[in-house]
């Protein structure tokens, strides 16, 4: 069992972050904090998996206002913006709140690399949960995605489907020229020196690492081509765990399998990592 | 009065799905800034994308206020997106868990 709070009681910086639960170990003190950033059911499973183990987790979302989160524009550019310190923020609350000072960041996608660059600048940083990082298209390379499309029958249908009728294929509400994806330089930004520095992470700070991809991720792709010795090198170490699972979404907490999926490697990751 | 697991909301207990889903449709309609009236509330709707009209925050919100009013906890297991396709899946999986808990 866990004790589960939810957002009213502890919103401790309402213009800065919005927390929607925190799930606190039942019977025990708390040695450990995570900062699960998401507000999806797989996140708020994640939360109390981590409760259970001993682990007080806050379930948050870096923005507050709600107009922020529906305009991509906006949501992705103040997560550019703030996202890291809206992160260290949240870490400040758990540690008044529990007294924990060491910390498990996870995150999906931009979210990740927020709390991969939290890490870089807060020492209380101790592990992280990085889920299919966001990687700029214009990163991939040409090369890159005829690789990732080459084997996958998905690929191959849609582009018959679209030899015999061009319009079926346009993807509805796709449109990347809306999407400034090129115009991020900071916190929502993996560095392109991601795997030396998460070695760097590790040899100075011990920070242990998992890293989850669905398996059509794009990111998936890009940071086994241009980091996969590092990440080899931290594996071999037993700093780092390389998953990739079949879930074939972005979003973990759009199907059960995905969800549960994602949860399992975390527990196991958790549970093996940290007691 | 009371039901045979303790859960009272009101004067009227919690005892069988159409309760629960009677609960949750007044739970949500506090929820939603459109005021919807509980009884306008469709227990088969989509809960997000569209349906009922909450969104990933209400849910978050819904779970942690179902739970404080009901008396329970959610199982990890029932923590899955299937769980809360719509109200009335969602009162199965509340029912089950307050039938276990009497």
């Amino acid at each position: 069992m866990v004790a589960v709070i939810s957002d009213k009681d502890v919103v401790r910086h309402p213009e800065a972050f919005l927390v929607g639960s925190i799930a606190e170990p039942k019977g025990q003190s708390a040695v450990l904090g995570a900062i699960v950033i998401g507000m999806g059911v797989a996140d708020l499973q994640a939360i109390r998996r981590f409760a259970k183990l001993g682990v007080v987790a806050a379930q948050i979302r870096l923005i507050k206002d709600s107009a922020h989160h529906q305009d991509v524009r906006r949501r992705h550019a103040t997560y550019d913006e703030t996202g890291v310190s809206r992160c260290r923020r949240a870490m400040d609350m758990l540690a008044e709140r529990y007294g924990v000072e060491r910390f498990i960041l996870m995150g999906n996608c931009a979210l990740a690399n927020i709390c991969f660059n939290t890490a870089l600048v807060d020492t209380r940083v101790a592990g992280l949960v990085l889920t299919n990082p966001f990687v700029p298209q214009s990163s991939i390379g040409i090369l890159l995605k005829l690789q990732r499309h080459l084997f996958r029958k998905e690929s191959w249908a849609r582009f018959f489907t679209a030899w015999k009728r061009p319009a079926a294929a346009v993807r509805v509400g796709e449109d990347s020229s809306s999407f400034p994806e090129d115009s991020f330089s900071k916190d929502i930004m993996l560095p392109a020196d991601f795997g030396a520095r998460l070695e760097r992470l590790h040899s100075e700070r011990a920070v242990r690492t998992l890293m989850i991809f669905s398996k059509n991720e794009p990111s998936l792709y890009y940071c086994r081509r241009f980091h996969g010795k590092a990440f080899d090198t931290l594996a071999r170490a037993g700093a780092l765990r390389f998953e990739v699972t079949e879930t074939e979404g972005h979003d973990f907490s759009a199907r059960d399998d995905s969800a549960s999926r994602l949860n399992e490697i975390v527990t196991d990751w958790t549970r093996n990592t940290w007691s | 009065m009371k039901a045979s697991n303790g859960t009272v909301l009101g004067e009227h207990p919690v005892s069988s799905v159409d309760d629960v889903i009677a609960v949750l449709k007044c739970v949500v309609s506090e929820m939603l800034a459109t005021r919807i009236p509980a009884d306008h509330i469709d227990e088969n709707a989509p809960l997000l994308d569209g349906g009922v009209g909450l969104d990933s925050v209400m849910l978050v919100d819904l779970i942690a206020t179902i739970e404080k009013r009901l008396g329970f906890e959610f199982q990890v297991s029932d923590l899955r997106p299937r769980s809360f396709a719509n109200l009335t899946t969602l009162a199965h999986v509340i029912a089950a868990r307050l039938q276990e808990s009497d």
